[in-house]
């Protein structure tokens, strides 16, 4: 059954030029995933140091180091979030809302899911000395909020990409079917190597800024901290250049040409080898020197995102284009209808703004 | 309503965002709204007077609110936006096309919110002396108001869905924005945040103070006079809140407060939530005036009260806006009143893109043993019947869950059997009757189509499944069909 | 008998709350409403006056600047709200139908206000420790 459904929109103006909307939308987005990005990063690399520290005591001291970003950047991600949903609800009603319906009940889960992963790393934060018998149940704690993220990913990526494939929305029938489409796993791959990718430049920023007498208090030497995150940076974000592309080959066909779409992210894959040579370089440097190029690996991986945003959203635009325009017409058309409809019945309506 | 229709039938679709929405105001209002003032005058006083003990319980209570609200108050008030975009995105939509600039700018305050509660509770222990304390009392002081901030901005979009005043006919933001309802409910609110967190306070005192601490005393009479400083203010916003409801909305009063079936004990009901109010007034006096008598147990009363009385409130206003789910623009139901005179005309299903299948259960109510093409036309029937439920009666009810319709059937009709006869009659005039229904939107067949779906519904007692779990059909309706009759032309031309 | 002497004289207030309690049953059981309105009023307003006197007293011993703001708030209000409620109550108990429950609130109300007047609330401020 391969009907496309062509629902009528609602008929009030955009509130704003849509550029404007699609820089908001863009913009903030990548504001958002970057601390996202954070913040999963965070956790996970929390985790794997925290039970290396069983072994080794320092490790347990990073761990903690570690652990103490997410409390700021978990609430910075959650009310960045909200601009970008704004702007999607504005821009892609019809199939925002949609795929939302059509996966409710995993969407609206995702609240329960958040508050619960939320406390869990709160708990793992301030409990962390007074559980230090108990260390097991200390790094489960960690390790549950750890799965819930890692599980929340998929119900955002399944309905961004649901909703840009109207053919599919008689075909699926609940949120597996949805996740299961085309090319919501690669997708999330590439999210995934970028968590602790992120998180690996937060810890060079963190650990180059700390004052000598806190850095002492862990146990570790500057240059050996700016070398662990900059190896965070560097092997996950290589991983990248094999998932990125399957991401990018695996996204469905759309009408229209993909040309800009492709140059758009051949120019970042460019920039990107160039980022990681220089955190390769980095990862290589002796300490007297180590994070001289901190500032350029940043500004490059600031126009890497920015490119990938662009490269998205031309996707995106590709893809709905065509089902827009039956929309508007399909949306205009009835609001023909209505204003006949209100003359022949003699209705006096209020005036419609 | 043009979407897949998420349905929840035992618990209500109202019944999801009413959960996540009292629980975000209760938290807004006790934790954030009006706890950072008080928290931020509770360091104040302690740098004034140079007394460790008042500024040890304001952090204290400063972090609890902490954990709480970028917790659960943060998700919440995002749940709200998830919830009503599942419930009745065409409500949503409409609004944020009139009000994205309001949002943009209170999501820029929530963002200045997020990060100075972020710096006021992670800075307390390092900022501590001379001008680095000063510098911090000024953060907490500049989080009250911008708490306050964005508090003001949302109260004006709650109050222009439940009057727009101007914005009907002066089509700017600002007309919706300074509508009648806006001050009075902000003037209301801000009391009620304060006198709230006095008493959430009140509460958590005997955690972080022990009973043989002289200081306990001390604090919490301190509390109770805060907490009744606002008491009066709370009593005139309220007053100056409810004389500016508009008119009809007034009438709906009754039903909302205490469902259909207990609108005649109205009256009592109003003495009850007096008496909660003086209840509370009585335990704040006890704490001021005799501070030790006070059990901790005692707190939990008005604790427990004001969450009661909020969550009520709540329900109460978001009530009392029926049948309209924005003001005379558009009904509960996700249709527009100017879409009336079409709909009744030509049928909803003539515009609606998706038709949700039937059950196996609701197939069962069709004789296996009819001929084969009266079988059709009788599930067809019933299909159509189910669409109309979903597209025009499932946003506010369930078929046998909370307010259900059959529940409402029995009531009226008891065990007699629910023809056509007896309900499509009812249905088209429902709204005359209880005036928080919406009319029928459909037309005349749809009615019978509908009777049938009901009549169905009387054996049937199987839950029905939103298009979340049990996806959706494309109606033929669903392609495009311009106003000359033909169908769309081939992807991707223009028409 | 010296139990309960001593019981009652060992905290001053305890004698005038035990007299407002009787006071408040007698004009219950004496059921007239015109009575209750008659000398619930000159309680209301014997208490009133004495609590303004005291409240005025202490506001100008404490002008002193030191905590004047809360100390302030915490000599007039908790008095203005019980007379507020005092009024509210007396106001129930002359009104409301006799025999009501409504009724039986607004004398126990009233009651209760009437005790919040009477007993001090304001103390001499505790000294404060040096940070």
């Amino acid at each position: 059954m391969n009907q496309v459904p062509i629902p009528r929109d609602i008929p009030l103006p955009m509130p704003a030029p849509e550029p404007l909307l699609v820089l908001a939308l863009v913009f903030f987005f990548l504001l958002h995933i970057a601390f996202v990005n954070f913040m999963v990063g965070g956790a996970l690399i929390s985790v794997w140091y925290e039970i290396k520290g069983l072994k080794e005591r320092r490790y347990d001291r990073l761990a903690y180091e570690v652990a103490s970003t997410i409390t700021a950047n978990k609430s910075i991600a959650v009310v960045l979030g909200v601009g970008p949903l704004l702007a999607i609800n504005t821009l892609y009603t019809v199939y925002f809302y949609t795929a939302n319906a059509l996966t409710g009940t995993f969407w609206i889960s995702i609240i329960p899911l958040v508050i619960v992963a939320f406390l869990l790393t709160y708990a793992h934060k301030y409990l962390w000395h007074a559980m230090e018998k108990r260390k097991w149940l200390h790094i489960g704690l960690g390790a549950a909020s750890c799965l819930i993220f890692l599980f929340i990913p998929l119900i955002f990526l399944t309905n961004v990409n649901l909703m840009l494939f109207p053919e599919k929305w008689g075909a699926v029938q609940g949120f597996f079917s949805a996740l299961l489409l085309p090319n919501v796993l690669p997708r999330y791959a590439h999210f995934l190597l970028a968590c602790p990718a992120m998180t690996g430049l937060l810890m060079v920023w963190l650990f180059r800024r700390r004052s000598e007498a806190s850095l002492a208090e862990t146990g570790w030497r500057r240059d050996e901290l700016v070398r662990t995150g900059y190896r965070w940076a560097l092997w996950p974000t290589v991983g990248q250049f094999l998932v990125g592309p399957i991401a990018l080959l695996t996204l469905p066909a759309t009408q229209g040409t993909p040309a800009t779409m492709m140059a758009i992210f051949g120019v970042a894959i460019l920039v990107s080898i160039w980022m990681t040579l220089l955190m390769f370089v980095e990862t290589r440097r002796p300490a007297a020197r180590i994070g001289g190029s901190f500032v350029s690996i940043c500004g490059l991986m600031v126009v890497v995102l920015g490119l990938m945003g662009a490269g998205r959203h031309v996707y995106r635009e590709t893809a709905v284009a065509p089902h827009r325009e039956l929309v508007r017409a399909k949306t205009e058309d009835y609001m023909r209808r209505v204003d006949e409809a209100n003359r022949a019945a003699g209705t006096s309506r209020p005036a419609r703004p | 309503m043009d979407f897949p229709v998420f349905h929840l039938d035992v618990f209500g679709n109202r019944g999801l965002i009413a959960v996540i929405a009292v629980l975000h105001v209760l938290i807004n209002h006790g934790l954030a709204v009006g706890m950072m003032p008080l928290v931020a005058c509770m360091e104040w006083y302690a740098h004034r007077k140079q007394d460790p003990r008042w500024d040890r319980l304001a952090y204290r209570i400063l972090f609890v609110s902490f954990l709480i609200t970028t917790t659960v108050g943060a998700l919440t008030g995002v749940g709200i936006w998830l919830s009503v975009s599942l419930v009745n995105p065409y409500s949503i939509g409409s609004l944020i096309r009139v009000f994205f600039w309001a949002w943009f700018v209170e999501w820029l305050v929530f963002i200045t919110e997020v990060c100075l509660i972020l710096a006021y509770t992670l800075t307390w222990k390092s900022w501590r002396e001379g001008s680095a304390k000063r510098r911090h009392i000024q953060l907490g002081f500049a989080l009250a108001l911008f708490s306050w901030i964005t508090m003001a901005i949302i109260v004006s979009i709650l109050g222009f869905m439940m009057d727009p005043g101007n914005w009907l006919s002066d089509n700017t933001l600002f007309a919706g924005f300074s509508n009648p309802v806006y001050l009075p409910q902000l003037a209301f609110r801000t009391p009620l945040a304060a006198a709230m967190a006095g008493i959430i306070a009140l509460f958590l005192i005997p955690f972080f103070v022990k009973r043989d601490d002289p200081f306990r005393n001390e604090a919490t009479r301190a509390v109770g006079i805060w907490t009744l400083l606002f008491a009066p203010f709370v009593v005139a916003g309220g007053y100056w809140y409810y004389s500016v409801v508009p008119a009809a909305m007034k009438d709906n009063l009754a039903v909302s407060t205490l469902t259909l079936q207990f609108s005649g004990w109205l009256d009592d009901f109003l003495w009850l939530a007096a008496a909660t109010v003086i209840a509370i007034l009585i335990i704040v006096q006890v704490a001021i005036s005799r501070p030790g008598l006070l059990p901790r147990v005692a707190t939990v009363v008005p604790f427990v009260a004001i969450l009661w009385l909020t969550g009520h409130f709540e329900r109460v206003r978001e009530f009392i806006r029926k049948p309209y789910i924005i003001g005379q623009y558009m009904y509960a139901n996700g249709l527009r009143v100017e879409d009336y005179a079409l709909l009744q005309r030509d049928g909803v299903l003539a515009y609606a893109t998706y038709s949700n299948p039937l059950t196996e259960a609701e197939k069962a109510f069709v004789r296996p043993n009819l001929p084969e093409p009266e079988r059709v036309a009788a599930l067809a029937r019933l299909q159509k019947g189910k669409d109309v439920f979903m597209d025009t009666c499932s946003r506010c009810h369930t078929t046998h869950g909370v307010n259900g319709v059959a529940g409402h059937l029995q009531r009226m009709f008891g065990d007699a059997r629910w023809t056509p006869d007896l309900t499509a009659d009812y249905v088209a005039n429902m709204h005359n009757a209880q005036p928080y229904m919406p009319p029928f939107p459909g037309n005349k067949d749809e009615l019978g189509f509908l009777a049938a779906y009901l009549e169905q519904l009387q054996g049937n007692r199987t839950a029905v499944l939103g298009a979340q779990q049990a996806g959706i059909a494309i109606r033929a309706a669903g392609e495009a069909k311009l106003a000359d009759g033909a169908t769309t032309p081939a992807k991707g031309v223009r028409p | 008998m010296n139990i309960i002497s001593h019981w009652l004289g060992a905290a001053s207030y305890r004698v005038v709350v035990l007299n407002i309690v009787m006071l408040v049953l007698l004009l219950a059981l004496v059921g007239s409403a015109a009575l209750f309105a008659v000398v619930g009023g000159l309680c209301l307003l014997v208490a009133g006056v004495a609590g303004l006197r005291r409240a005025i007293g202490a506001s100008v011993r404490r002008g002193d600047g030191r905590r004047a703001a809360f100390d302030r708030v915490l000599v007039w209000l908790p008095g203005a709200a019980a007379l507020a409620l005092g009024a509210l109550g007396l106001h129930l108990a002359v009104n409301a139908p006799a025999g009501s429950a409504l009724q039986l609130a607004g004398m126990l109300l009233f009651g209760f206000e009437l005790v919040m007047l009477v007993l001090p609330t304001y103390e001499k401020p505790v000294p404060v420790r040096a940070a």
